[in-house]
């Protein structure tokens, strides 16, 4: 019943396979020898591999009936039977004559798809979890609903400029009159200190869109104040010009141009 | 005899060895390789007898105490249903009622009408911002008119002063009352709730509200209300502050709809549970892609149960106990 | 089973194709199970979602907007 079903070929005739594992065991019956004629104790039996090899009736079996009848040996003398595996076999292997190497492609593909199946779903589930998880880490819709503002430019009048507030921010939006266009157009790029060019800063020249948070320290800049006619920042003394440029004081930088455009006719979006 | 003994031994160990295999896949103890051969018979079957008597005490005693305080738990929850004196609210065929049915988006925007139009004199609504209402009850346009209609408190401005301007997407709707003390002088120091998650905050939920405004009535004999309440059946101990306040033609709808009070009181319960739960679609969607999936993952693991058992199962074992003589 | 030949050979037999062919496949598994279900989830509430029901309230005003004019 152990060893014999390895035989490679004959195994779909055999109903059960199993291997020879070794036990250990002390045997069940101790022999009883008296102590004081026998000085050297016999080896005790164990039943280890090496041992019960020999008592296995491995040794030159033969299958006698061409493969056809039973060729398992029984060793319980018992009423046990065998019971029926059909349940568990494949439909392909069920026939003792199909010969497996013909159909094991067709076994093989077939686990082979359901476990892709099993991962593919398996990483769809993962996927979408992480992805919960991660975008949990999102910025909240409500916080997402503040980051745009949209101006309606028909209530700024030309000239002036108007504070909104913008991500906590003050946020200018100026009307430029013609005037200030073409001077602010005319200021030579290389005699600044933060070299940019008005179209740089404009998407229309008509509007000037900046943050107004001082370059230099933070401060909130004064609007149509200082030399040069933009804004002035009361905390140090920077002057800006009417494209938000820094002139003259101690700001290192322009003053910060938002991501914006023009949706239509009189409407701006800011963020 | 000796052959047949030593194959009996080393089918026995065999069997403890895949035994204890099972119990380590399964974490139980109960297949545990004890090395005699008794409690393996004993082992054999999934029966009690093999336990000890401790764990069969333990296990008992759990047992008991587990489903007592599980029948304790359900007759204290029946008994505070059975103790009051409302009358139930009775089941109405909702039509989000179901695993996979969604609100009835028409319903929802009908209910916001007739909250807009009576519901707005004296509830807030403070969780739910204009932007929640687009592609639910509204279009962007009409979200957007919805929130220039309304005035918002804002400020401070540059002068320190606050100012009221035109809503924005990004707005929450407007309560009626500044404070909970403003809302209490203005109604007989009842407060009327905030509607935001009242579908889920009281027993019934809709059909709570749809009772409760459909089944005001006069006040039966030896019932003693005070100035300014009503009676309704449906409401704890009877008296409600809030009059009745849905009738026929109590509210327009947009979409031509006949104005009746159940029809208001129906659409503004199903309102009020889009505003408990405004994730109730998705949910249900998620419900379909669930049982999608996890029937999916149910075969495949089916098939790889069978498939990594097939060699355990299809696998017979033969023991005979030995005798101790 | 010659059906089945050449697909274990080219996909199952190689561990590294089969990954391959595995994620290949949950793009595009993802994308069937999204649509499916919206699908089913989109029959069984027809003329409930806002997509359904949002001319309703638009033609309402269209046509009022006409009466005025």
């Amino acid at each position: 019943m152990t060893s014999v079903t390895r035989a490679g070929h004959l195994a779909p005739y055999f109903k059960a396979t199993s291997s020879v594992v070794s036990n250990g065991l002390k045997p069940l019956v101790v022999a009883h020898t008296p102590a004081e004629k026998v000085l050297v104790h016999p080896l005790p039996k164990t039943s280890t591999v090496e041992s019960l090899h020999g008592s296995l009736p491995i040794q030159g079996l033969k299958a006698r009936v061409n493969g056809r009848g039973p060729s398992h040996v029984r060793f319980a003398h018992t009423d046990i039977g065998y019971p029926d595996f059909s349940a568990y076999r494949r439909k392909e292997t069920q026939e003792p004559t199909a010969k497996a190497a013909e159909n094991v492609d067709g076994r093989q593909s077939f686990t082979y798809l359901i476990a892709g199946a099993g991962g593919v779903a398996g990483a769809y589930a993962a996927k979408s979890i992480v992805t919960h998880f991660v975008s949990s880490m999102a910025a909240a819709a409500d916080v997402l609903a503040l980051a745009k503002i949209e101006i309606k430019l028909s209530e700024i009048p030309e000239g002036k400029s108007v504070t909104f507030k913008w991500r906590g921010k003050p946020l200018f939006i100026r009307h430029r009159t013609e005037n200030e266009i073409s001077t602010e157009q005319a200021v030579p790029v290389d005699t600044l200190r933060d070299p940019q060019h008005d179209n740089q800063r404009t998407q229309n020249p008509k509007w000037l869109v900046v943050i107004g948070v001082c370059t230099h320290l933070g401060c909130v800049p004064v609007a149509n104040a200082g030399d040069f006619g933009g804004y002035y920042c009361p905390c140090h003394g920077s002057h800006y010009d009417a494209s938000g440029r820094i002139r003259k004081g101690p700001a290192p930088l322009n003053l910060e141009v938002p991501p914006h455009s023009f949706v239509d006719e009189g409407l701006l979006v800011v963020g | 005899m000796t052959r047949s003994c030593q194959w009996n031994q080393l089918s026995l160990r065999r069997f403890s060895i895949m035994a204890s295999a099972v119990g380590r896949i399964c974490g139980a103890r109960l297949l545990k390789n004890y090395g005699l051969v008794a409690p393996q018979v004993c082992q054999l079957s999934t029966g009690a007898q093999g336990w000890t008597k401790n764990r069969k005490l333990w296990l008992s005693t759990v047992g008991v105490v587990g489903t007592g305080v599980g029948a304790l738990l359900f007759a204290l929850e029946q008994s505070v249903q059975a103790s009051g004196s409302e009358a139930h609210p009775p089941h109405q065929p909702w039509s989000h009622d179901g695993w996979f049915k969604s609100l009835d988006h028409a319903s929802v925007r009908r209910g916001y009408e007739v909250y807009k139009q009576v519901c707005k004199a004296c509830h807030s609504l403070q969780y739910i911002a204009f932007r929640n209402l687009v592609n639910v009850t509204h279009t962007e346009e009409e979200a957007k008119a919805e929130a220039a209609e309304a005035m918002i408190k804002d400020g401070p401005d540059e002068e320190g002063n606050y100012f009221e301007r035109p809503g924005k997407l990004s707005d929450y709707l407007p309560s009626p009352y500044p404070n909970e003390n403003a809302a209490r002088a203005a109604n007989n120091g009842a407060y009327p709730p905030d509607l935001s998650l009242i579908c889920s905050g009281r027993k019934g939920g809709e059909d709570y509200i749809f009772a409760l405004l459909t089944g005001y009535m006069d006040a039966p004999a030896g019932v003693v209300l005070r100035e300014g309440q009503n009676y309704n059946p449906y409401f704890p101990g009877g008296a409600i502050s809030m009059a009745q306040v849905l009738f026929d033609e109590a509210a327009e709808y947009s979409d031509g709809t006949p104005a009746t009070a159940s029809q208001l009181a129906k659409d503004v319960a199903t309102f009020l549970r889009w505003c408990s739960e405004p994730e109730l679609d998705d949910r249900r969607l998620m419900t379909i892609k669930a049982i999608g999936m996890f029937s999916m993952l149910a075969a495949v693991t089916y098939y790889f149960k069978r498939h990594k058992w097939s060699t355990l199962k299809s696998r017979k074992l033969a023991y005979k106990p030995v005798s101790k003589k | 089973m010659a059906i089945w030949a050449p697909v274990n050979r080219a996909f199952f037999k190689r561990t590294s194709t089969y990954f391959l062919v595995a994620s290949l496949c949950t793009f595009f598994f993802e994308r069937g199970v999204d649509v499916i279900s919206l699908y089913i989830f989109e029959s069984l509430n027809q003329n409930k979602l806002w997509k359904d029901v949002k001319d309703r309230f638009k033609k309402k005003e269209k046509v009022e907007e006409k009466k005025i004019c």
